[in-house]
């Protein structure tokens, strides 16, 4: 998790860019049982790793790269100075 | 979309469970070692209700170990049919909170397998707890 505040996260998520949160290592999240088949033991454990999330683009929306790209290409199309 | 409610695709997970677990296979103990859990099949995805606070999210998961590949390959070498050496794969639904001050989220939820012979599904259960804070 980023130090960026809530409000700050919410917008990068809107606008499309990528969050991750993590896990904290010591912490006991996960309860796994197996089959007894397989000796049938629970385990509750530790997980260390992170999620990341990235805003589905609605129906028509031009997600913020392809925009940021479209605008890099019109920039190398049209430099500034061009006389043609 | 709505500006109050967020729908997102899960487009990374990647998490390890140090902790090793002891399976029994035919009398033979057998040591897990560190396991993985990344994305599988495709479609991990969710949405978050900032009028509610909420977020439900479903990862398409993958688990994976050392011991496990190995004990597949075993099993495949002896003639196993793919139903023992399948992908151990999940589907874990989560739910809960998520928190204005710092966008933090509090997810709990519960794994369904997929079909396994090895992994019967309905005797192996995943759950995830909720972080304390």
């Amino acid at each position: 998790m980023s130090s960026r505040s809530g409000a700050e996260v919410r917008e990068a998520l809107f606008n499309g860019q990528p969050v991750s949160w993590g896990f904290n290592p010591k912490e006991k999240r996960v309860v796994l049982t197996f089959p007894k088949a397989l000796g049938g033991e629970t385990y509750i454990l530790c997980i260390a790793g992170y999620y990341t999330f990235v805003a589905r683009p609605k129906e028509g929306q031009i997600p913020e790269i392809l925009d940021a790209l479209q605008r890099a290409a019109c920039v190398i199309e049209q430099p500034s100075g061009s006389t043609a | 979309m709505s500006r109050n409610l967020l729908n997102f695709d899960v487009t990374d997970l990647d998490v390890t469970v140090q902790e090793g677990v002891k399976l029994t296979w035919q009398g033979k103990e057998i040591d897990s070692g560190q396991m993985t859990i990344k994305l599988g099949a495709p479609g991990s995805a969710g949405v978050i209700d900032y009028d509610n606070g909420t977020v439900n999210v479903e990862f398409r998961v993958k688990i994976a170990s050392p011991a496990l590949d190995e004990l597949f390959e075993i099993l495949e070498d002896m003639g196993a049919e793919r139903g023992v050496t399948a992908p151990f794969d999940a589907v874990i639904r989560s739910q809960g909170s998520v928190f204005g001050e710092d966008h933090s989220l509090r997810l709990a939820g519960k794994g369904e397998f997929s079909e396994h012979r090895l992994f019967n599904p309905a005797e192996t259960t995943l759950d995830i707890l909720a972080p304390t804070h």
